[in-house]
């Protein structure tokens, strides 16, 4: 098979191709008159390549058809993805030319709920308890328009969650390094519940049938709650690294110090 | 009162992380009515014939995917459904079963007809064609398929005489239950 055919959809969404596309071209644009560094670019792009790749390519027919692909997806969608586009500080590259100021506006209220830190960690950890219930994983499986809004939801409430955390403007350091410690014990507990569960708690994956014929279900499910454990992990302790280094030592304010309107911008 | 909310907010993440421990309840059959399309495929049965979904408009459908040279679930799931349609009667005979081939490469139709005589208590239909269509049919039901690949789900997809997804039927399933399923879809189609 040619390694093309790997990259054309298995559920072609025209949403998607729209989105990653007007995305990309923003940031190339705006890249020429907000001149991001290297890093900042790397980042945005690795981001935006991995959250099309598990959602607009073959990927997407293994995370549908085995529980620990649909756990490394949702790592790319939730974490990953967003956090690396976070790390880019699109915002400032956007706003040189997209109206993004107006277009926030009509956003403004709900935003400045859901961005509370205590809504914001309460909020991230909801969505994945949700859809790993048993009941809804079996319908987000079976229901396309149930899969898309799950996945949507997963990369627009990540991209929300590590946006604030990482560059969050309103914040002081210290409370954006405690919003990623307390996402973490929700998602270990849940990982751990799954890896231990002594049965099968997604039996979706068996009757629409399993991509891996050679795994049995419960190491499906086992590896499936390590990625879920390990990924709320990693990210965090990079993300509270990152702050901490970036926004305390290397700026030489103090964790509880508010950031300076503006900052964001810059660098 | 910010704080009197947060731990609402808490407990009831608690209680639903509890949901968790609890094993699913193995309803043998799955209601999936609104949450699946409508049956809809371009493929060619048994008798080498190209046939839609509309050549089966008014019959109970019972869709199952499969392959000829499958040695255990293909055959016991065909067994099963066959028992349960003998048990049903003349009314068995508003039913059909259409087993599609998931290796289009090497089922024919006369392969598919001949390994499908066994059944014919269940009315079967052989369904096969190009890797694409079938790849079609596959994902409109989120069932796995891989061309070259033969692993296959256990679910049996039923759907009503207008073509409406009714049920998820699985593995554990048993004749009785098919048969009390498929009676409340013609009582109420």
């Amino acid at each position: 098979m040619s390694p093309l055919y790997w990259l054309t959809p298995w559920e072609p969404s025209f949403v998607v191709a729209a989105a990653t596309l007007l995305a990309g071209l923003a940031f190339w644009r705006g890249g020429r008159a907000a001149r991001p560094g290297f890093g900042r670019i790397l980042a945005f792009w690795s981001g935006l390549a991995l959250l099309y790749i598990v959602s607009h390519t073959q990927f997407d027919y293994y995370a549908e058809h085995e529980f620990f692909m649909h756990r490394i997806q949702h790592a790319v969608l939730h974490h990953l993805g967003p956090f690396l586009i976070a790390l880019s500080r699109p915002f400032p590259v956007f706003a040189a030319v997209l109206p993004l100021e107006r277009l926030k506006k009509p956003l403004a209220a709900p935003l400045r709920v859901l961005t509370r830190p205590v809504a914001a960690v309460i909020l991230f950890d909801a969505l994945i308890v949700l859809w790993l219930s048993p009941p809804v994983h079996f319908l987000g499986m079976i229901d396309w328009r149930l899969y898309r809004l799950m996945n949507w939801g997963m990369a627009v409430n990540g991209l929300m969650f590590w946006g604030q955390a990482l560059n969050g403007g309103r914040w002081s350091p210290a409370c954006r390094i405690l919003m990623m410690l307390a996402v973490v014990p929700t998602q270990i507990a849940l990982g751990v519940v799954i890896m231990t569960a002594p049965h099968e708690l997604y039996p979706v994956y068996g009757i629409c049938g399993r991509a891996f014929g050679g795994l049995s279900p419960l190491t499906d499910q086992r590896i499936g709650g390590a990625v879920l454990w390990m990924c709320a992990a990693m990210t965090s302790v990079a993300g509270i690294l990152i702050v901490l280094w970036r926004d305390v030592v290397a700026s030489g304010r103090t964790a509880f110090s508010r950031p300076v309107l503006g900052r964001a911008a810059g660098r | 009162m910010q704080f009197g909310k947060s731990m609402r907010l808490a407990a009831l993440l608690c209680a639903s992380l509890c949901l968790l421990t609890a094993p699913l309840a193995r309803a043998d059959a799955l209601p999936v009515a609104g949450h699946l399309p409508d049956l809809e495929f371009s493929l060619t049965d048994n008798a080498g014939r190209p046939v839609t979904a509309n050549d089966y408009r008014g019959k109970t459908v019972l869709l199952y995917f499969g392959f000829t040279s499958c040695s255990a679930q293909c055959p016991l799931t065909m067994a099963r459904l066959s028992a349960a349609l003998r048990a049903l009667g003349p009314k068995g005979d508003a039913v059909t079963t259409l087993f599609v081939s998931i290796d289009p490469a090497h089922d024919t139709p006369e392969g598919l007809r001949a390994w499908l005589k066994p059944f014919a208590a269940a009315h079967p239909v052989g369904l096969t064609g190009s890797e694409r269509a079938v790849a079609a049919l596959a994902r409109r039901y989120r069932a796995a398929y891989r061309p070259g690949s033969l692993a296959h789900g256990t679910a049996v997809y039923l759907f009503d005489g207008a073509g409406r997804a009714r049920y998820l039927l699985t593995e554990d399933e048993s004749g009785a239950g098919i048969e009390a399923v498929l009676k409340t879809v013609a009582a109420s189609s």
